[in-house]
Order: structure tokens, then C-alpha cells, then sequence
């Protein structure tokens, strides 16, 4: 997805984590009305369903790379908890960083972090990895390698990829490509990823 | 059971990551409660040394004093009569506890000459009745009753007095009269005021030193024998008006006058001592829950954005209110218990009875009050929760959209 405007697409892709609810229209998420989810079931599905990666990183600070990866597993439920630091362990050997599981956000370069992040996102095995700019903080090479990761991990995950980007470098490796333009989702046939759509349909209705 | 243990590996991972600002924020509450344990307990301490102190005058509550005379010559009524009227009496009403006192000058044959020395003659139940704790050797007992050798128990000015540092020598005295007699000096008490000589000896003994001797007048001028009797406080009353009316009937015209001669204000008196000093502990505990609560405030509004990135995880609302307030608790929970441990060390190791009780052994040294040390967690705990309910408030309150937003 690609917009000049930068709030209408995190808004969008907060309102698919869950994060956020629509002030009008109707979100399905697997066919169930969203809006009727209680805030206590909305928490556990966005957990359970759905990984975040964002621009600016988020890990939680003086956490080692570890601790940050295994973060998400504390709200998951028996083995999924118990066994957390070794799958974190997992999860970084993955994404390349199983030799600086112990140190923290802090020493770590951007690139580094995004990638602690990327294993944060996938350490529940989401069906669903949704990314705001994921490449936004990085350099153009680190944020190719880094996409490039982010993209094969999430396909070995078998999750979705949703990215937002402004990078048509990053857009070019997705697989559909729409445009979110005054609140409406437009596909962008595959080879000019920079031409104007030319039909518009409702926000709502390009939903799932 | 997993929510609860992730919750709770959640606060401490929280309490380890902001060390600093908790231990901060936790230096009011560790004061608070260390001072408040220490002061409950000590509190608790000197309330049990006045008490005893009290109970060594005028014996333990309730406490009845009875004195009878003949009105007509002022002369105390006839031994055995009066032994058995109040046998019959104690009998009669179930009181188990019975001392009788009576004053009288001995004159013992000391170092510097024949001293006549103020002695009480109790029966060794006055010992248990009055709490007296000998600092050396034991207190007079039922025994000394038959012992050829008449037990005394002085201070240690008489001591003193005989030229004895302490009683590893068996020291003993010569009692002089009619019939001199070799006295064993069996127990040590710390009475008695500057220079003044001290005796307890053992009433109504067997031996041949104590014949009933023709009623003394002069004996009187230290007052008729006491009898007194321990009772439940409820029951005082009732009994001191039994008393006087069964003993004024055997007896027959004599005087029987019964009072309470436990000092009864004093419950009150360490009531209200002990309710102040809980007032002050409360004080300086609110002060340093307001430090925890403080900083709390201050530091939550740097951790929504984290908030909002556990959100993303799947962080219910519940949850991140009972991983914010229980790190608040878990926090103050230890520094309470540091706290309780330093207070326990503290109290455990001050020479107490050097301080309050002039190096008088306690009846019943009061082990640290656990009563405190609960107190002193459960204050902790409490001020944690209160403390951290704020902020945990604020945190739920947060919106997550605005709180990941760069």
C-alpha cells in the first residue's frame, strides 16, 4: 500500500491489528463482525492473529533482544509461555541475531533492532505480519536487506505479509499492490506500480 | 494459573528493568515501614516493661488487697483464724492465686553490726503475683517452709551490706532474737532505693525461729498483713464485696477491708501510647506511599508508548493494570520486607533490658511482635496497591493508537 498521505494508511492498518476501531463501516475479521468483539477478545485475537512491525522499532527498552522477542509470548497461554525464551532464542538464530540475544535495543544498530523486531512479530506465529514502513528508519541498503528478511521470514512463518510503504523498491517485491487514496483501496496492476488507479471503490468494501 | 505467573514474571521483569527509579521511589516506603515496625515493636516492648514494672508494686490485674483489725484494739485477728477463714474463702469461690504479705523488721547480723531490716514475709506465690524476677539465684518457694535453714531473699544493697559480690559463695546471714538462726541467702532482686536493705522471707514456716510470738503492737506500725487475691479484673468488684462480707462473719467483729491494688489506669494509659505511635507510623507511611505514588505518576506517562507495544502483543486491559500495580506491589512488598528484617535485627539486638527495665530480666521478654512485622508487610503491600492504582488507571486509560505513534 502506498499513499502520500501518511495517517490514512496507519489508520488502516491499526484498524486490521485491532488497534483501532472504524467510527463508521464494518471490519470482518474471518467473517466475524469486529466491532461487536468484546476489548478483552479484540486483545487476545490481535495477539493471537496478527504481528506488528513498526517504523521506529517500538522493543521495549533495556530489554535485551531475548526478552523483547520472548515480550509478546507473556500474554500467550501454557507451552506457548512457558517455552519462551528458547523459541525467542529460536526466532533471533532466524533473523540472524542468535549471537546478540543478550544485548540491548540500546547497542543495537537500526537494522539490528528491526530485525529483533521482525522476530518479535513472528514469534506467535501470526497469520498475519502487518507492517508500517518497516524500512522508513533505514538506510536504502539495510532497509533491502531488511525487507528482504522481513518478506522470506514471514513467508517461512506462513503469515501474510501487509506492509506500508512509500518505498517503491519495497512495493516492487510484493506480491498485490494497492493505493489508499482519499479513503478509497485501489489495486495497482502489477508492472507500473506508479500509475494512477483508475476506478475507486469504498474503503469499507475493499476490506476483507 | 499461566496469566498469573506471566503477570507476575512481567512486574519483576519491570521492578529489574527500572531499578533505579523503583529503589527511588521505594526509599519513603522502606523508611515508613521500618519505622513503624520498629517503633510497634518497641512500643510493644516498654508497654510490657511498664506493665511489669507496675505488677512488681501492686501485682498483676486484678489484683484484691485485704487487710482486717479489730476495730476496738487495732490488732490484726488471730493467725489461725484468720488462716482458716481464708482457706475456707478461697475454697469457696475457686481462687486459685492467693499471696499474703506481711511487714515486719528482722534483725540480721551483718558485717557493721545487727541490722534491723524492713522484710516482707509473702508466701511464694507473692513472687508470681507481683512478676518478681531475682537477678540472681531463684525466689522463695513452698519448700522453704520446711527448710531448717530459713530462706531469704534480699536486694543488693544488703548484699552489699554482707561484704558478698554474688551468691556463688552460698552466702548466709545470722538472723538474731530470742533464738538466733543461720539464714541461706537464696535469690538477689534489684528494689529497693539508694542504700535501703531489702529481705523477703517465706510466712508462716515451720521452723522453731518462727513460733507464733504474743501479738506484737509495735508490729503494727508497718500495717496489718495483706492478704491478696488474684482475680479475673471482670470479677474484681463482685469479689472484693464477697470478701469483706464472708471474712467480716467468720472472723466476728473485725475490720475487713478489700481494694484493688493492681494499678487499673494503666491498660488505658499504654492504650493510648500505643495508639500514638501507630498514629505516627500511619503518618510517615501515607508520605511515603505519596513518594511512590509520586514518582509512579511521573514515570507512567514515559511508559505508554511501551504500553501501547504490549498492546500489540495481544496485552489485555486487565493485564496491564495488574502488571503496573503489582510491580508497584511487588516493590514495595520487598522493600517492606527489608524493612521488617532490619527492624527485627535492630530490635532483637538492643540491650532492652539494660535501656527500660534498669537490667531487670523481663517476666515474659516479648519475642519481636509478629503482630508488627505482619503489619509492617501488610502497610507495604497496601501502600503499593494504593499507590500503583493511579497510575495503572492512567496506563488502561491510554490509547494505544496514540501511544505507538512514533
Amino acid at each position: 500500500m502506498s499513499n502520500p498521505c501518511l495517517f490514512a494508511q496507519t489508520t488502516l492498518l491499526n484498524l486490521l491489528g485491532l488497534l483501532d476501531t472504524p467510527t463508521g463501516g464494518e471490519y470482518l475479521l474471518d467473517g466475524e463482525p469486529t466491532d461487536a468483539l468484546r476489548a478483552r477478545r479484540r486483545a487476545r485475537l490481535r495477539g493471537e492473529v496478527f504481528g506488528f512491525v513498526f517504523q521506529q522499532f517500538n522493543l521495549l527498552p533495556r530489554r535485551t533482544a531475548e526478552e523483547n522477542v520472548a515480550a509478546p509470548l507473556l500474554y500467550a497461554r501454557g507451552r506457548d509461555y512457558l517455552r519462551r525464551r528458547r523459541t525467542a532464542r529460536e526466532l533471533l538464530d532466524r533473523v540472524g541475531l542468535g549471537a546478540r540475544a543478550d544485548t540491548v535495543p540500546e547497542r543495537l544498530s537500526g537494522g539490528e533492532q528491526q530485525r529483533v523486531a521482525i522476530a518479535r512479530a513472528l514469534v506467535r506465529s501470526p497469520r498475519v505480519v502487518l507492517a508500517d514502513e518497516p524500512t522508513g528508519a533505514l538506510d536504502v541498503e539495510t532497509g533491502a536487506q531488511v525487507m528482504a528478511l522481513l518478506a522470506e521470514a514471514a513467508a517461512e512463518g506462513g503469515a501474510a505479509l501487509v506492509t506500508i510503504t512509500h518505498d517503491l523498491n519495497v512495493a516492487g517485491l510484493a506480491d498485490r499492490r494497492y493505493r489508499l487514496d482519499a479513503g478509497r483501496l485501489t489495486p495497482l496492476p502489477d508492472p507500473a506500480p506508479t500509475l494512477p488507479a483508475p476506478a475507486a471503490a469504498p474503503l469499507e468494501e475493499a476490506l476483507p | 494459573m499461566i496469566p498469573v505467573l506471566a503477570t507476575l514474571a512481567e512486574a519483576w521483569s519491570e521492578v529489574r528493568v527500572h531499578r533505579a527509579r523503583v529503589v527511588l521511589s521505594l526509599v519513603g516506603v522502606f523508611l515508613a515501614v521500618f519505622a513503624m515496625t520498629t517503633v510497634t515493636a518497641l512500643g510493644l516492648l516498654v508497654a510490657q516493661v511498664q506493665q511489669e514494672q507496675g505488677e512488681r508494686t501492686g501485682g498483676r490485674p486484678a489484683t484484691i488487697g485485704v487487710t482486717a483489725y479489730d476495730p476496738q484494739t487495732g490488732m490484726p485477728p488471730d493467725a489461725g483464724e484468720w488462716d482458716a477463714a481464708v482457706a475456707d474463702l478461697t475454697e469457696r469461690y475457686g481462687i486459685t492465686t492467693t499471696a499474703s504479705i506481711g511487714y515486719e523488721e528482722t534483725r540480721f547480723r551483718l558485717p557493721g553490726g545487727t541490722q534491723a531490716v524492713q522484710t516482707k514475709r509473702v508466701s511464694p506465690s507473692y513472687g508470681q503475683l507481683h512478676r518478681v524476677e531475682p537477678i540472681e539465684g531463684r525466689w522463695l518457694r513452698e519448700g522453704d517452709r520446711d527448710s531448717l535453714a530459713p530462706a531469704v531473699v534480699v536486694n543488693e544493697a544488703f548484699l552489699g551490706a554482707l561484704g558478698v559480690p554474688d551468691l556463688s559463695g552460698h552466702p548466709t546471714v545470722v538472723i538474731g532474737g530470742d533464738s538466733p538462726v543461720r539464714a541461706a541467702i537464696v535469690g538477689v532482686v534489684r528494689e529497693g532505693y539508694g542504700d535501703e536493705l531489702l529481705a523477703y522471707r517465706v510466712d508462716r514456716s515451720a521452723g522453731p525461729w518462727d513460733e507464733p510470738a504474743p501479738a506484737d503492737p509495735s508490729a503494727m506500725v508497718f500495717g496489718p498483713a495483706t492478704l491478696e487475691l488474684w482475680v479475673p479484673p471482670e470479677q474484681a468488684d463482685e469479689v472484693m464485696a464477697v470478701v469483706t462480707n464472708d471474712l467480716g462473719l467468720a472472723l466476728g467483729g473485725v475490720q475487713v477491708d478489700a481494694y484493688r491494688s493492681d494499678s487499673e489506669g494503666l491498660e488505658e494509659t499504654l492504650g493510648m501510647l500505643r495508639l500514638a505511635i501507630r498514629g505516627a507510623g500511619i503518618v510517615v507511611l501515607v508520605l511515603g506511599g505519596l513518594g511512590v505514588l509520586n514518582i509512579g505518576l511521573v514515570t507512567v506517562r514515559q511508559r505508554i508508548r511501551e504500553i501501547g507495544v504490549r498492546r500489540s502483543f495481544g496485552a489485555t486491559s486487565s493485564r496491564v493494570f495488574s502488571a503496573i500495580m503489582l510491580e508497584s506491589v511487588c516493590a514495595t512488598f520487598l522493600a517492606g520486607l527489608a524493612a521488617v528484617a532490619l527492624s527485627v535485627v535492630l530490635v532483637r539486638n538492643l540491650p532492652l533490658e539494660q535501656l527500660l527495665n534498669s537490667g531487670v530480666p523481663l517476666a515474659e521478654t516479648p519475642a519481636f511482635p509478629v503482630a508488627a512485622a505482619v503489619e509492617g508487610l501488610v502497610a507495604a503491600t497496601a501502600v503499593g496497591a494504593l499507590a500503583g492504582l493511579l497510575p495503572a488507571v492512567i496506563a488502561v486509560r491510554a490509547k494505544v493508537i496514540d501511544a505507538i505513534r512514533f
